[in-house]
């Protein structure tokens, strides 16, 4: 069994995003590299949005606060890439977990399900955030089980 | 929307190639494709070029410029007074079919040409990593900025969650997954223009490499180069074209349709499209005589038949199990082989069920025609959204029947 790593093995590393280029976004990063699981919600309507919007999606309102998630969840769905066909970079941590991650706040979260071997893997999963500071920059959440 | 002076008079659709130039397969310039699919339609039809006064254009995935569709129409010269353009992934075909039967119908234009053309496999500009594609992620988009950071593998892994979520929710099995690619592929044993053609057996599909789980190798669709296209004119000008006009009965799109924080993945905006098709053309299920439905995975087929009625939802496993699909059967399904197996054309993915659906109801499908077809369903899908399932449905209702309409 291969060792487990909260991160992915990835060489150099995954493909950024371009966090300078998203402003209403920044939060969302600047909050990750704290270890705070930062997500929207609207202040007008109530409701929470993820990934970040430059507005509430459900009524319009500008009026977005960052409310923080505790990082417990669970796992709504899964897929095992064992081939990379658009994320090159990732060959090296081959085979890894893509989770549909639901926040127990209340909205679906993409990542990856870490220091769990593939094949325990299940639907319904408890699952709570890990840190991953892969560069100066950018900090990306997994999440592994509870 | 609803069709009442607009006809298709006839499709055309090249041989597919994998753009491998090194292994010998066949290769033709974006130029060349619509050339070639400009020259079929203008022939079958028996008119000029100077016949044609509209243009309805998917544009490429291979690279092009901001005035790729007006060079392309100077390139060929064709003088049109209306072109229109498209970009909406694996809707595009059926969305081009509304928007040119919607400018037949307003009479802006009169005799439009559809094209399809595209090299997803362009051989000159390879991605760099894979003999796949060059592909830019929108660099602001939330694919570049929450999705590929996390490893997400395109299409292939993200469709996979529904699969995964189907078989939890409903129980639906392999076996019944795998029925809709080996039933597909009996019928590209049986075209000519599909790039898989050989037999393939419910046990060659278990044994196929897994590359997304729960993806294997057959349920992924291959990427080809190809062109397709449609001529569109009024009916009174059509039935002067051809014998047997396909007409177009209504259509429906539905774009972004689940923005729920947690949305449900085995449940597409299919639904909504499709019964606005349905009510244009004053039909049900019950009135379809065949589908031709986008076919990117299996669990897509299976969720659609669900969305567009065929069974109830979380039924679809069983449906297709316990449903003859063969083109002789109770419910033909992707005639032509679908994607699955035809290929996947780019821009023009939809367009193997467009034509496919024009086939049979012009008769002209061969050793694959449905007995007497009068009234088919065509889909298009596009975009599996973060978190969730397609985000663009595109639902188009032919006939070969000339007055539907009450
Ligand atoms: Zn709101």
């Amino acid at each position: 069994m291969r060792e487990h790593h909260s991160s992915l093995e990835c060489d150099p590393h995954p493909p950024l995003p371009n966090i300078d280029q998203v402003e209403y976004a920044r939060p969302h990063w600047e909050g990750l590299q704290e270890e705070q699981l930062l997500i929207q919600e609207c202040s007008d309507c109530g409701e929470r949005q993820h990934f970040p919007r430059p507005w509430c999606q459900y009524c319009g309102s500008e009026a977005i606060e960052w409310i923080e998630s505790d990082g417990t969840a669970t796992l709504y769905s899964y897929s095992i890439p064992r081939r990379v066909v658009e994320v090159y970079e990732y060959e090296p941590a081959l085979p890894y977990v893509m989770g549909y991650v639901d926040l127990d706040v209340g909205v679906r979260f993409v990542s990856n399900v870490v220091n769990c071997d593939v094949d325990d893997v299940e639907i319904g999963m408890e699952l709570e955030a890990v840190f991953d500071h892969v560069t100066d920059d950018v900090t990306l959440v997994r999440f592994e089980p509870m | 929307m609803q069709f009442e002076n607009v006809a298709i008079v006839d499709i055309t659709e090249t041989r597919k190639s994998r753009g491998k130039i090194e292994r010998g397969n066949e290769y033709h310039s974006l130029e060349k494709y619509n050339e070639i699919i400009s020259r079929d339609l203008l022939d079958s039809a028996g008119i000029e070029k100077s016949d044609v006064d509209g243009w309805a254009m998917g544009l490429p995935y291979a690279p092009t410029d901001e005035s790729y569709p007006i060079r392309l129409l100077e390139t060929l010269g064709f003088n049109v007074q209306w072109l229109t353009t498209t970009r909406d992934g694996g809707v595009s075909a059926s969305s081009l079919l509304a928007q040119a039967a919607m400018a037949v119908e307003s009479g802006v234009t009169e005799t439009v040409i559809c094209s399809l053309c595209d090299l997803p496999m362009d051989p000159y500009h390879k991605n760099k990593d894979s003999d796949g594609p060059t592909w830019d992620p929108d660099p602001r988009g939330y694919m570049k900025q929450y999705l590929l950071p996390y490893g997400c593998q395109g299409p292939n892994e993200r469709a996979a969650h529904a699969v995964q979520r189907h078989m939890e929710e409903y129980g639906t099995t392999f076996d019944q997954l795998g029925e809709v690619p080996v039933t597909q592929r009996y019928h590209a044993t049986l075209n000519p223009l599909a790039a898989f053609d050989e037999e393939l057996t419910i046990e060659e599909w278990y044994e196929s490499p897994m590359i997304t789980d729960p993806h294997r190798l057959y349920d992924c669709v291959m990427r080809v180069n190809a062109g397709l296209g449609y001529l569109l004119t009024t009916k009174e000008r059509a039935k002067k074209l051809t014998d047997n006009p396909v007409y177009v009965e209504g259509a429906g799109f539905n774009y972004a349709n689940d923005v729920s924080p947690k949305p449900d993945v085995t449940v597409s905006g299919m639904g909504t499209a499709g019964d606005i098709a349905y009510e244009n053309a004053g039909c049900g299920p019950e009135d379809i005589d065949f589908v031709q439905l986008y076919d990117d995975y299996p669990i897509m087929v299976v969720e659609q038949l669900e969305d567009l009625g065929f069974c109830e939802k979380g039924e679809g496993g069983p449906f297709v199990e316990e449903t003859d699909l063969r083109y002789d059967g109770d419910l033909p399904l992707n005639t032509s082989g679908g994607q699955l197996s035809a290929g996947q054309p780019g821009v023009g993915a939809g367009a193997i069920q467009v034509n496919e659906a024009v086939r049979q109801l012009k008769g002209n499908a061969e050793n694959r025609q449905i007995d007497d077809p009068r009234r088919g369903v065509v889909t298009g899908l596009a975009n599996l959204g973060y978190g969730t399932n397609t985000t663009g449905h595109g639902c188009v209702i032919l006939t070969n029947e000339e007055e539907t309409h009450a």
